[in-house]
């Protein structure tokens, strides 16, 4: 093995957490470059694919609580099952902006010295 | 002709009942079957009987694993993947080159069509992917440059909530057919 890929074999380390990781690295990757060619709609999808295995690698790696898992779940199985109803897409959604939002309010809070 | 089919159609019943699935349940699928489904992708038709189409199974769920990850259109979790590939240097060998090129496309697309419906009577549900990176799919299938990654099929037992979409209208076929000449 390299130098240089010793290097990258710490940036991506083994175990599910990082196979995790490394899956969605590629994902995202591909999904930018596919979607320069697909239907503008897809856009939206496949960021919520991403959303998905984001999560599922934070979850591998153990940075989730329960309502986390239980929200990206729920994303994760809608995901595959909407289909291209635009207008329910767009509540599933802002949903999930509202959640993440509000979490990240929640568990973030801002005060004079943050 | 349209609407409820006399019994004795079967074929008919089984492209028009045919649907996407894309949840799968995790059950292997058994080996036999995986070659049922190529033998029905064989039986596709090729101009001139030049079979060039090359069928790349895989099962192994870490190499699946990581073809979904360069395969945004796969967002089910199956239990094999068929790779459809073009053998392109046998093609030019045949004198099937670039000018034919369409033709298997479309021939490779009736393999397809061939598998998704052969996985029916296997009790398999399938899914076409189109939206996956072809050089990434070179690298983990190991493909020669010889060989062209056009399409996949993902199959998989469906689960218990993959129920068909609601039935979709039927066709306008006036708008669709036009009889002797262009109207």
């Amino acid at each position: 093995m390299s130098e240089e890929a010793d290097d990258r074999k710490g940036i991506l380390p083994g175990g599910e957490a990082g196979l995790a990781f490394a899956e969605t690295l590629a994902f995202l990757a591909t999904a930018a470059n596919g979607t320069l060619h697909e239907p503008k709609l897809y856009g939206t999808l496949r960021l919520m694919q991403a959303l998905d295995r984001v999560a599922g690698a934070m979850e591998a790696a153990g940075l989730t609580d329960e309502a986390l898992l239980v929200k990206a779940r729920e994303i994760g199985a809608r995901v595959t099952t909407l289909g291209f109803d635009q207008a329910a897409w767009e509540d599933f959604t802002n949903d999930a902006v509202q959640f993440f939002v509000e979490r990240l309010h929640d568990t973030h809070p801002v005060s004079r010295d943050t | 002709m349209s609407g409820a089919l006399p019994d004795s159609l079967p074929v008919m019943e089984r492209i028009l009942s045919r649907h996407v699935t894309r949840d799968f349940q995790e059950r292997p699928i058994p080996e036999e079957t995986l070659l049922q489904l190529i033998r029905a992708a064989c039986a596709a038709p090729w101009g001139g009987g030049a079979h060039v189409g090359r069928y790349v199974v895989v099962t192994a769920n870490l190499n699946l694993r990581k073809i979904r990850a360069v395969s945004p259109g796969m967002t089910g979790k199956p239990s094999a993947v068929i790779a459809l590939c073009l053998d392109t240097g046998e093609a030019e060998e045949l004198g099937l080159g670039s000018g034919q090129k369409t033709a298997l496309y479309l021939a490779l697309g009736a393999a397809m069509q061939n598998i998704l419906l052969a996985a029916q009577d296997f009790g398999l549900g399938g899914c076409p992917i189109g939206s996956f990176h072809r050089g990434a799919l070179r690298i983990l299938l190991g493909l020669p440059e010889s060989l062209e990654p056009v399409l996949m099929v993902a199959v998989g037992f469906p689960t218990p909530v993959d129920r068909p979409k609601p039935e979709p209208p039927e066709p306008d076929l006036s708008r669709f057919t036009h009889w002797e000449r262009f109207s």
